[in-house]
């Protein structure tokens, strides 16, 4: 029961991956021989070696994939670069593969080295880099170059990489460089063409938090709170524009309105609607402290 | 479809029949490790992260690392959380901002080991049947001249 219910966790793994090694496994490519295993691992997959699983490296490519997922690191880097070496063709998607696991342990020598490699065989491979580079490694210069580059590939096309807008992920990368001017530059182009587009309502509602703190730093409250105003109308739980609407308001010298947001915020806190990720930290995160303090102030 | 189920037939085999990287482990470790960001819990700092930086950051400057040659870089904590919620197998890793892989000054990866291995109010990871699990996280550490300028992921 154990081991079927492994099984079935490790097919969802895989269909999960599908997608990518689906681009890789149509690459040329040598076959793995026994003998190309280090002499601790052979005796392992002695018994298999006629099999045709044994003789493809994406064996070893899923393989090591899965044990860097159990935080392997050393034996999963092992099993993918034996399989790299065995591709006699390579493509970006085979290194945007080798990339993510371990961008995800932190292994930033071997995931950026992927990447790197994943750009020279294909421009579009930016787009993720310079993703990846704004969320996991907050190299904000980076980023920005990389999303540029990125950008520049379409000129007359808003590009979503990873899913999200290409001019949101510049004004992040501005903003975190304390450039408010381009920041909100990027956050209005994104705001203003999804508006015509398709309808205020269709635009990611964290813009509109990240273009109020880019007006709050440039000490224009008034057009902070409208922002902020936006982002709580189209998700009314977004405690963290309470919070800084909050203390706009305290600024500007409406403490009443911003003794109330603050103290929404915190109902909103206990409640459990901080702003999280599985993976990173949210940009701009509040804390039950930030906001207790600025309660007693 | 079939031929993934009898390639995930063919992985399964072998995905527990390697052992971790370090024999230092604690013994719910040994077998099955899951990341941090296992499912749909993230096995996080139960304080919070706040309370994660802030213990680190108080307990880091009680020593002055300003005037200490090689003190730029990252510095990458990984470590496993055991089935009580303890931080063990520690190792580092550090890099220049290039990410190349760098030798930063051993008294500030001391301190930094230190203190990340003092953290103990680390979430309990447990599976569908609500049994302990070990996890994988690591921390990752952004100096310059000795400061710490940020602490990610989460």
């Amino acid at each position: 029961m154990k081991y079927s219910k492994h099984i079935v966790n490790l097919f969802i793994h895989l269909l999960f991956t599908s997608s990518l090694l689906a681009q890789i496994e149509e690459l040329k490519y040598n076959e793995v021989k026994l003998t190309d295993l280090d002499e601790k691992y052979q005796e392992k997959f002695a018994p298999y070696k006629d099999s045709s699983f044994i003789k493809n490296p994406s064996t070893f490519l899923s393989l090591g994939y899965k044990q860097v997922y159990n935080g392997n690191d050393q034996i999963g880097n092992y099993f993918m670069t034996l399989a790299l070496n065995h591709y006699t063709e390579k493509n970006a998607d085979l290194f945007h593969m080798l990339s993510v696991q371990n961008t995800k342990n932190g292994n930033y020598f071997l995931a950026t080295k992927y990447l790197d490699s994943a750009v020279s065989y294909s421009k579009e491979e930016y787009g993720y880099y310079g993703w990846v580079m704004l969320y996991y490694y907050r190299d904000y210069k980076r980023a920005l170059k990389y999303l540029t580059i990125y950008d520049s590939l379409t000129l007359n096309f808003s590009d979503f990489p990873v899913g999200e807008n290409i001019n949101m992920l510049k004004g992040l990368c501005f903003l975190m460089q304390k450039d408010n001017k381009n920041a909100n530059v990027e956050f209005s182009k994104y705001i203003q063409e999804t508006k015509k587009e398709k309808g205020e309502k269709w635009v990611e509602v964290s813009t509109f938090y990240y273009a109020g703190i880019a007006m709050s730093n440039s000490g224009n409250d008034k057009a902070a709170i409208d922002y902020y105003d936006l982002a709580i109308k189209y998700y009314p739980y977004f405690l963290e524009a309470y919070y800084e609407r909050g203390k706009c308001y305290t600024r500007i010298g409406k403490k009443e309105k911003g003794l109330k947001s603050l103290q929404k915020a915190k109902q909103l806190f206990v409640r459990g609607y901080q702003k999280k990720d599985v993976y990173v930290e949210i940009f701009y995160p509040v804390y039950l402290q930030d906001i207790e303090k600025e309660l007693v102030n | 479809m079939k031929k993934v189920f009898i390639f995930a037939l063919f992985i399964g085999s072998f995905t527990s029949s390697f052992s971790q990287d370090s024999i230092l482990l604690d013994s719910c470790c040994r077998n099955n490790v899951v990341p941090y960001y296992y499912e749909d819990s993230p096995l996080l700092y139960k304080d919070g992260f706040y309370a994660l930086k802030l213990f680190i950051t108080e307990n880091y400057t009680k020593t002055d690392f300003s005037k200490i040659s090689t003190n730029s870089g990252i510095v990458v904590i990984h470590f496993k959380v055991t089935c009580d919620g303890i931080v063990k197998n520690i190792i580092h890793e550090c890099f220049d901002y290039d990410y190349n892989v760098i030798e930063l000054n051993s008294s500030i990866i001391k301190v930094l080991e230190k203190t990340v291995a003092e953290l103990k109010n680390w979430k309990i990871g447990l599976n569908e049947k609500k049994e302990p699990l070990c996890y994988h996280k690591f921390l990752s550490f952004k100096l310059v001249q000795g400061q710490i300028i940020e602490i990610l992921p989460n």
